[in-house]
């Protein structure tokens, strides 16, 4: 149940990429022979498919390598291509580190960035986006779907005001891609990241959408040593990785919503048995404009990482890591206000194609032993019991 | 989700799902000493406590809000202690335990917390074993 770090390849998805590994093994960019003449057309079948999930035209599609390389290439080649413009940079508290972490880069070389604050919910307000533009802003970046709580941002209207003020908008739809209805005009947006592992199709394959009119977006590559995909990010088609994406994105497309109300269902599903077997669990995120498949909860006095032992049948992930001296909890619940104890105990559940309701419920009952033999050894438990039957005592004096 | 988490041994699952030596002592009472150590808002709080008599350990308990890492450490600190004089059980050090459960280096703050915890626990029956001695010397005073 953490499909939000990844999900496994669909059977359709692999059979359909099979084949471009062995018999149909030619470079999309020979032109000269029909082995290559093959891959094109199925790369350009799959840039079609791929487009189609977003509303997008398929020459707006550039291949990446995955969702990291496409914010690296939609805020760098951005922000290289508009120096001249401006050097301030809208992004906000709650952005996964692939955008984060580029704008800390820009920042060193002298560029200005904002990160919004988030709400409680973790939302974005459109009127903070606007009030914290400038006449030097040259790109906003702001995620559709977080990928800890699943809370889905107020895309439509910052891109509303991104065109307003004539900026670049770039969102990071990793984790929304294949979960909710996308469409780039709608949305307002210019760039947007997505990868094919994250809707059940392989790693290592990504797209970024680039906008061809209102406004033709321009960027400054990263890579050099060929014309592919309009120069803007060179380098031999991965053709059986483009097409199990294509294949992956004409699935996602087909079933969007049937499989957001099953996924829902069964996410209401998990949370209902969690939380009427245990008390203080505490949910973090929207409780509507979220995820179909997201479920981020706080067990107050169990550590996350504790928890995810207790039950490592179950894959899961947590807020908490203990990995040096100085343990930092999720900064997407720091953002939207949640306590550093409260966020050391959260875990984020993915739920996902495959997943069934008896899988949900098995789970329910790992959670829920987990969680209560963890609270036995933990002296915050003990503590806050102590202080219920005191003030309890209290109350009857 | 913060990416990264350290390897977990075969010695902390293990601990982890056995838990032996989880449990509390009566902090009130005078052979009992209680120490703790960590704090919450970084995730880790871990409590020691040890029951004591002419100077030997009779029984070591823990209680950790904390990861893997810090519960194993705490667990085998309280099992080490125990059946140790207080002199003996003031030794041991956060090394031996991260070695013992072979913890990685990104955890050895684990350990550190569990030795810490037991040292303030000797500490602390220590202070109310002396405060004991010097309220008995003030009432056989007053008797006389």
């Amino acid at each position: 149940m953490d499909h939000h770090a990844t999900t496994p390849v669909d059977p359709r998805v692999l059979e359909a990429m099979l084949p471009y590994f062995t018999e149909e093994f030619g470079n999309a960019a020979s032109r000269s022979h029909s082995f290559g003449w093959r891959a094109e057309e199925a790369v350009e079948k799959s840039r079609e498919a791929i487009a189609g999930l977003i509303h997008a035209g398929p020459k707006e599609i550039v291949f990446t390598s995955g969702a990291t390389e496409s914010d690296n290439l939609a805020i760098f080649g951005a922000v290289n291509f508009l120096a001249a413009q401006g050097k301030h940079i809208l992004t906000c508290r709650t952005e996964h580190p692939a955008v984060l972490d580029c704008c800390r880069s820009l920042e060193k070389r002298g560029f200005e960035v904002t990160y919004l604050p988030v709400d409680v919910t973790g939302r974005v307000s459109p009127d903070e986006v606007r009030a914290a533009l400038r006449p030097d802003t040259i790109l906003i970046s702001i995620m559709a779907a977080n990928n800890e709580v699943g809370t889905l941002q107020p895309i439509s209207e910052i891109g509303k005001i991104a065109k307003e003020h004539k900026v670049l908008f770039h969102s990071d739809a990793s984790q929304a891609a294949g979960k909710i209805p996308l469409d780039v005009d709608a949305m307002g947006v210019d760039l947007l990241s997505f990868t094919a592992h994250k809707l059940y199709g392989p790693k290592g394959i990504g797209a970024l959408f680039v906008r061809r009119r209102s406004p033709r977006v321009r960027l400054t590559p990263m890579f050099f040593g060929g014309g592919h995909e309009g120069g803007m990010r060179p380098g031999t088609l991965n053709v059986p990785g483009i097409v199990g994406f294509g294949k992956a994105c004409e699935i996602a497309g087909s079933v969007l919503h049937e499989e957001a109300s099953r996924l829902g269902e069964m996410r209401d599903r998990l949370h209902r048995g969690i939380v009427s077997e245990l008390q203080e669990v505490r949910f973090n995120g929207h409780p509507e404009l979220r995820l179909p498949n997201n479920l981020n909860l706080s067990f107050s006095y169990v550590e996350g990482e504790a928890l995810m032992l207790a039950m490592d049948d179950v894959a899961v992930s947590s807020g908490s890591a203990c990995t040096s001296a100085t343990r930092e909890p999720s900064h997407v619940l720091r953002a939207m206000g949640v306590s550093d104890e409260l966020a050391h105990t959260s875990l984020r559940f993915g739920l996902g194609r495959f997943n069934t309701r008896e899988e949900v419920d098995y789970v329910v009952g790992r959670v829920v032993e987990s969680v209560k033999k963890l609270r036995e050894i933990s002296p915050l438990y003990e503590m806050a019991l102590e202080q219920k039957q005191a003030s309890r005592a209290g109350g009857l004096r | 989700m913060p990416a990264g988490f350290a390897e977990v041994s075969s010695k902390v699952a293990q601990r982890c799902s056995e838990l032996s030596h989880a449990g509390s002592l009566d902090p009130s009472h005078a052979e009992v000493g209680t120490g703790t150590a960590g704090k919450v808002s970084a995730g880790e709080f871990v409590r020691i406590q040890l029951r004591v008599r002419c100077e030997r350990i009779m029984e070591a308990r823990f209680k950790a809000f904390g990861c893997s890492g810090s519960i194993a450490s705490a667990s085998l600190v309280s099992e080490w202690a125990e059946g140790k004089t207080l002199e003996e059980a003031d030794s041991i050090r956060a090394s031996e335990l991260a070695a013992q459960l072979e913890l990685p280096a990104e955890r050895r703050h684990c350990s550190s917390l569990a030795a810490e915890a037991l040292h303030g626990a000797i500490r602390n029956y220590r202070e109310k074993h002396r405060l004991g001695e010097k309220l008995n010397s003030m009432v056989n005073m007053g008797g006389r």
